[in-house]
């Protein structure tokens, strides 16, 4: 299914400078280490090397200033034309609380700072309700199951997630309210940070067993994805307007529009198709539809040699 | 590498149509990895029962996406999955006990053909072949019925438990025994993560073959 594309070697200089634009590195996590981690997040994984072959790559969509997301609208109306990538509306963000999300944004990560991702926030509660779907820990053999798979996951995909010790209390009760109407007001208010905001939150709940409920708490978050106090004070009195909380709602409602019983979904449009896909195990399948190269869950980074 | 193979303990049913994306990835890995694979018969029904779950084809929004699921993975994973119209009334209702139990006297009696019945059974079951839904499982209970005795029954009923204790909700799931520790996989979407535990190599679902050279 993949197209072969033969590039002219003007085209291909135009990719390499495109790739030098990229982050050299992946989103690294906090430099201080996590409890339980012992500060090294480097897994003695799989010997064999994975040399992936060079591939041509289909042309990319016109290149948008970093930084600034595509509107709602406008991305859902594009569709794609044969053998061009289409774009994607990605929504690790969704559920803070969910730690199957974060690997979907770690994995986006690279990629999420450029044109044509488009990160879309919502509420799992109100999801849950409206799905008649239940959280799977809530059946005994999938929690014990659950624990294990995240820790095995977190190693292969490199991501320091740990559960809270108070696993239920965490997910069930507190909730996400909150931190999800926070994302949802620093999107419309500083887009360019909502990655490292929502990546902010992870790292409290999900890695270091923080709370995620508390304005403090939101605030250290922002901070610590590199805003100023002032900035992320404004935002957090945002947080209770009625337009974030109708945005939460509706961007809620379009992930339900789409078929979702759950979080992370991720939706493709490619080639004038829509694909909603759900779960963070699903990455491979969404290169095949793409026509992109899966290079696994921690793809080698492009080294710029300037 | 002079080192053992590593056993992997893949327990599935016909029923489950992820059972079958697993179970031919794991066939295609089996001579490319230092894998020993044993196939174990069970039946997803007693899984269910036993861990409380229900099938998740039992939520609207979840049947809706997995049969766009199943298409989707069928053609990435090339294997000829489709749903039968009547699955929902047909299979739901007739189960799979007689084609597991058929396969679990396939396994006793002929092990190394063990392979190639489950295929069978899930192409006629899974596949656009089949006319009717029910067909194969009407042709397999006629043959159990010759070969169905209390050790079949029982025998099925201890790998089904034997699932049940590695701490499987569903089907399929692979148990791998690597360096002394054990790891349950649920699902066919945890191939990757297999070979990451083996140390193995993952070259996607679809490996290419080595070609022999006499």
């Amino acid at each position: 299914m993949r197209k072969q594309v033969q590039r002219s070697p003007a085209a291909c200089q135009k990719r390499r400078a495109e790739r030098r634009s990229l982050p050299l590195k992946p989103p690294s996590f906090a430099p201080d280490s996590t409890p339980g981690q012992g500060g090294d997040q480097e897994v003695g994984g799989s010997p064999s090397a994975r040399a992936p072959a060079a591939q041509p790559r289909p042309p990319q969509p016109a290149a948008r200033p970093r930084g600034t997301a595509p509107r709602g609208c406008a991305v859902k109306a594009r569709g794609g034309a044969p053998g061009r990538p289409g774009i994607w509306e990605v929504s690790p963000p969704l559920f803070c609380s969910c730690p199957g999300s974060s690997f979907a944004t770690a994995q986006h990560g690279v990629r999420a700072a450029n044109p044509g991702v488009l990160l879309r926030c919502a509420v799992p509660v109100l999801l849950a309700e409206l799905r008649g779907n239940k959280p799977p820990a809530l059946l005994p053999r999938k929690a014990k199951y659950l624990t294990n798979d995240i820790r095995l996951l977190g190693q292969q995909v490199q991501v320091p997630i740990n559960f809270p010790k108070d696993f239920f209390s965490v997910i069930l009760e507190k909730g996400s309210l909150s931190a999800m109407r926070f994302l949802t007001a620093m999107k419309s208010e500083h887009p360019e940070m909502l990655e490292k905001a929502s990546r902010e939150l992870w790292m409290r709940v999900w890695s270091r067993d923080e709370d995620i409920t508390e304005p403090q708490s939101i605030l250290a978050a922002a901070e610590k994805a590199g805003m100023s106090i002032e900035q992320a004070r404004r935002i957090l009195e945002k947080t209770s307007t009625p337009q974030v909380k109708n945005q939460l709602k509706e961007t809620t409602e379009a992930a339900c529009k789409y078929g979702a019983f759950g979080l992370p979904i991720t939706v493709a449009h490619v080639d004038g198709q829509t694909h909603m896909l759900f779960g963070s195990d699903r990455m491979e399948l969404l290169a095949y539809l793409l026509g992109e190269k899966w290079m696994g869950p921690v793809p080698p980074v492009v080294e710029s040699r300037l | 590498m002079g080192s053992a193979p590593r056993t992997l303990e893949f327990f599935y049913d016909v029923l489950s149509p992820y059972s079958w994306l697993s179970f031919e990835i794991l066939c295609r890995y089996k001579n490319i990895w230092n894998v020993h694979l044993q196939l174990r018969p069970s039946l997803i029904a007693g899984i269910m029962k036993d861990s409380g779950n229900k099938p998740p084809a039992l939520l609207p929004r979840k049947a809706k996406y997995l049969t766009n699921d199943i298409r989707l993975l069928g053609q990435q994973v090339q294997v000829p999955i489709n749903f039968p119209k009547d699955f929902f009334s047909v299979i739901l209702e007739k189960g799979s006990l007689s084609a597991m139990r058929f396969l679990t006297a396939m396994k006793s009696e002929h092990p190394e053909m063990l392979e190639k019945a489950s295929r069978e059974l899930w192409m006629r079951v899974w596949s656009r072949a089949a006319e009717k839904a029910g067909m194969s499982i009407e042709q397999a209970r006629r043959i159990l019925e010759k070969t169905s005795t209390p050790q079949v029954k029982n025998q099925l009923k201890e790998t089904t438990e034997a699932a049940c204790k590695y701490g499987a909700f569903g089907l399929p799931i692979t148990v791998a025994h690597v360096d002394g520790q054990t790891h349950m996989l649920f699902g066919s979407d945890r191939m990757e993560l297999l070979a990451y535990l083996l140390g193995e190599k993952w070259m996607g679902p679809v490996p290419p073959v080595v070609e022999s050279r006499l």
